[in-house]
């Protein structure tokens, strides 16, 4: 009786050990480079677009297809602060950029991504603020496995994201 | 083997290769996160430069020696490597820890670049107040074959050295080679400790030289970022200096000048030059522009009637009166586009036989430096007329279009000669700074990245060397600047009507912004345009009353400024379905971008232009053994220096005799001339009655010697006399 008892252990940790804990292992190991992937594509987009002045089409294609290779799905949320030319200007400054002074309005994604498809272009100019974060939206193999064992609640579970900001530094032209 | 066994062995051979793969992964993310910060690190710094850059030469008078943005060149570098040093948590004092990780900064501007890179300079010996020491100065004692630096207040006189020391005296010191101890210093520079240092190299035109032997030319021409080009050489055995800008039209026919009594001028036979004509329109002559335009001509009238200097005036009592303001602009248009015809027509009668292939070296040797297997120099070979711009203009007056062969030309000069020039400061700093580098060769830039370089002022920074996880960090990174006061892009001048400008509650547009179009009235509407440096940075030009020269008061479009993506209408272009109120809405908005460019244009700060001069042609520097006709002399200007001669003579100082044959018609005399060791010019205006083949002039030197003079002025014009 406790032979089999401790067999089918042996049998159910033998499972776990030889397959289940390999497959999470290499699963996570594949999420790790699907990070790799997504963090450098999305650095890469955000500072060519920062550094041109604007957003192309075809750079957000490249964008979307490098992170989709890793086979996953995901969620891309881009942001333009816009900066506000129009601030109270007062003619005693020799700048017009005065700290505390500078407003921006937002453009999101959406707006965004409709201009790309009218236009091939969304530009953008010097002293704007450009982000970009990109999540998986589908659940991956290791966080499956993982589920198995115990699970985290909420929806807004990722574990491969990345995200890069920063000035733009030109002024766009088409 | 059991199962049990089984598994325990699986777990052995797996494990490890996990936790190690597991690991890998992580420095190669972590890696990759290092790099980002460092991208962003090295942006950042070039970005704090740049505005640094900006906002020293909006306050700058610049003064039109070419090195007088060194200045503000080295305040640049030095941000650049103060954020540098802060963004890398050490502070801005020990900056000096960065610097070898930079093997070039490349500056480049409007009409010529600088590179800062690291380069070995010898350790000048300095004082507690880090003034340099010379020999002869207090406290400097001679021992042995070195000097001492020692606190005291004697003086080492000129006496004192050896025979073989005297030419020491009033030299720099410097801590000698290879002397550990700091206490010996040389005035021999090849003795001295040489230590690495970032330096910023000497300034470098865009220029190339172009011979062709068969129609005996040989200019160097002065490249910029727009169409402004300087020509310095001889043609024919003419000696000629001019610059201005080029206008994209073999036959400039098409624009034409008007003076105050209408009359059409021919500039082939009327006689002005660039000079004399600006002049003459900044007097507050009457003066038109014609230009070729889709349906109708646009014309520009300079009418002002005041002088420009008295309109400046009048506008800085009354800065509301934006009538003053529009004078001012068309004023300066019109100056832009005659000075433009003149330079145009004697670029396109001149140099239009100079090819690709006529390019040399600066020594005159046949171009070869840069020849090499790489795809990315240009090696200029082709026959390819540089000047045959016929077929190449853009629908919009004034600009090359891209595929022309001047302006392809001209990028391949730019980029092949800071190409060499940057691959030279890295091979320098490979040689110097070894103990930090690796290899380091220079990055390829893509095209669209040197399409950014060689349109707008730019700084490109390069960093290299700094430990970066599993690799050695090396980028570059480009930040293009607008808002600076030597450069202009046609595509940041900003439009607004002329009652409107600077009212608070009326908008700025760019010339194709659909708002601009639909607010005009029609043909009558004139617009006052202004660059985007002057909306973001406001220049004083009256330290002590805090008045601006720009304080624009008019808010920014929310569609084509602030946002940029908005819908833009070609108004260059007259489409089909335009009913004729569009279409004289197009013309007012077309004659106010020419006005707007040329305006800009005209008004910029320009290092390399030939001040004074343009428009001079030096015949000879041996008048007195040569012979000149009259048919091309017109005026002599005679420079001479280091005349000492106290007394009053009633000798000539020099005449210049006018013959006929041998027959001498007439002399011009010149008595007396300030007597001093400065430079002193006079000019001889010759009779422009005496003209024939054999009418020529001499020049007589009584009181002084022929070879202490120089003579530097005639005119190809045959009833006006050149003043430059």
């Amino acid at each position: 009786m406790s032979d089999t008892l401790i067999t089918i252990i042996a049998i159910l940790l033998a499972a776990v050990l030889m397959f289940i804990f390999p497959l999470l292992s290499v699963s996570e190991r594949s999420d790790d480079i699907s990070q790799l992937s997504v963090e450098t594509a999305t650095t890469k987009f955000v500072d060519n677009a920062r550094s041109v002045g604007k957003i192309t089409m075809q750079n957000y294609t490249d964008l979307v297809s490098t992170i989709n290779a890793t086979g996953n799905s995901y969620d891309i949320e881009m942001e333009i602060q816009v900066l506000d030319e129009n601030i109270g200007k007062k003619s005693a400054w020799t700048e017009g950029t005065v700290i505390g002074e500078n407003t921006y309005y937002s453009i999101y994604t959406s707006q965004i991504v409709d201009v790309l498809e009218d236009k091939g272009v969304y530009v953008m100019k010097e002293g704007d603020r450009f982000s970009t974060s990109v999540k998986n939206t589908n659940k991956t193999l290791s966080q499956a496995i993982r589920g198995v064992f115990y699970s985290i609640s909420g929806s807004d579970v990722y574990t491969i994201a990345a995200q890069h900001a920063g000035i733009v530094t030109a002024n766009g032209s088409y | 083997m059991r199962l049990q066994g089984l598994g325990v062995l699986f777990a052995l051979i797996v494990l490890p290769i996990i936790l190690v793969l597991t690991y890998y992964i992580q420095l190669q993310v972590d890696t990759i996160n290092l790099q980002n910060q460092y991208d962003s690190k090295l942006l950042k710094s070039t970005y704090d430069a740049m505005s640094a850059f900006e906002i020293n030469t909006a306050n700058e008078q610049l003064s039109s020696v070419s090195d007088s943005l060194r200045t503000i060149i080295e305040a640049s570098t030095n941000v650049f490597f103060s954020t540098m040093a802060t963004n890398f948590g050490i502070s801005n004092a020990s900056k000096s820890y960065v610097e070898p990780y930079v093997p070039a900064i490349l500056y480049t501007l409007y009409d010529g670049y600088y590179i800062n890179s690291p380069t070995k300079v010898p350790i000048v010996l300095t004082d507690s107040e880090g003034n340099a020491v010379s020999v002869g100065d207090k406290g400097v004692t001679k021992e042995g074959d070195h000097y001492k630096y020692v606190s005291n207040d004697k003086y080492l006189s000129y006496d004192d050295l050896e025979e073989q020391n005297k030419l020491d005296y009033g030299q720099l010191l410097y801590y000698l080679g290879n002397d550990t101890s700091d206490s010996k210093y040389t005035a021999d520079i090849t003795k001295a400790k040489f230590e690495t240092k970032n330096v910023l190299k000497t300034y470098m035109p865009y220029s190339a030289r172009y011979i062709n032997e068969t129609n005996k030319i040989d200019v160097t021409i002065i490249y910029t970022l727009d169409n402004y080009i300087t020509v310095e050489g001889t043609i024919n055995e003419i000696y000629y200096t001019k610059s201005g800008y080029l206008l994209p039209y073999q036959d400039t026919s098409n624009i034409e000048l008007f003076d105050s009594n209408n009359n059409k001028l021919d500039l082939d036979s009327s006689n002005y030059n660039q000079n004399d004509v600006q002049e003459y329109i900044e007097q507050g002559n009457q003066f038109t522009v014609t230009l070729p335009d889709s349906n109708n001509k646009i014309t520009i009238i300079s009418d002002a009637g005041e002088e420009k200097k008295a309109l400046e005036e009048q506008l800085i009592e009354n800065p509301t009166d934006n009538d003053i303001q529009y004078k001012l602009d068309k004023m300066s248009a019109v100056v832009y586009y005659t000075k433009a015809k003149i330079f145009s027509d004697w670029v396109y009668e001149n140099l239009t036989d100079i090819r690709e292939s006529d390019l040399v070296e600066i020594s005159g040797i046949k171009y070869q430096s840069i020849n090499g297997e790489e795809d990315t120099t240009h090696n200029f070979n082709s026959d390819m007329h540089i000047f045959n711009t016929s077929e190449n203009s853009e629908n919009r007056i004034g600009e090359f279009a891209k595929d022309s062969s001047f302006y392809n030309h001209k990028l391949n000069v730019i980029k092949n000669s800071i190409q060499y020039n940057l691959n030279l400061a890295m091979s320098t700093y490979n040689a110097n700074v070894s103990s930090i580098a690796s290899d380091y060769a220079m990055p390829v830039i893509s095209d669209e990245e040197w399409d950014k370089i060689l349109t707008n002022v730019s700084i490109v920074s390069f960093m290299q060397g700094y430990s970066c996880g599993l690799k050695t960090y090396n980028n570059y990174k480009i930040v293009s600047s607008i808002n600076n006061e030597i450069s202009v892009d046609k595509d940041y001048i900003y439009y607004v009507k002329k009652g409107d400008f600077n009212n608070q509650s009326t908008e700025y547009h760019k010339i194709d912004c659909e708002k601009l179009l639909n607010n005009c009235t029609g043909i009558n509407d004139e617009y006052i345009a202004f660059t985007s440096k002057e909306v973001k940075y406001d220049k004083i030009y009256d330290d002590t009353n805090s008045k601006y020269n720009y304080d624009h008061q008019n808010i920014a479009c929310y569609d084509c400024i602030n946002d940029g993506n908005y819908t833009s209408s070609d108004i260059f272009v007259d489409n089909d379905g335009d009913n004729i109120d569009t279409k004289k809405k197009k013309q007012s908005l077309r004659t106010a971008y020419y006005i707007g460019v040329a305006k800009c244009r005209n008004n910029l700060y320009k290092m390399n232009a030939v001040e004074n001069s343009q428009g001079y042609e030096i015949v000879t520097d041996e008048l007195n053994e040569k012979s000149i006709k009259f048919s091309t002399v017109k005026a002599l200007e005679i420079t001479y220096q280091g005349l000492i001669d106290n007394e009053e003579s009633s000798t000539a100082l020099f005449s210049c005799d006018i013959y006929d044959g041998s027959t001498k018609l007439n002399t011009e005399s010149v008595l007396f001339v300030n007597n001093s060791a400065n430079i002193n010019t006079v000019i001889i205006n010759l009779d422009s009655d005496v003209t024939g083949e054999d009418v020529f002039s001499k020049l007589v030197f009584q009181r002084i010697k022929s070879e202490d003079v120089h003579v530097d002025i005639t005119g190809k014009i045959q009833d006006r006399i050149i003043r430059c």
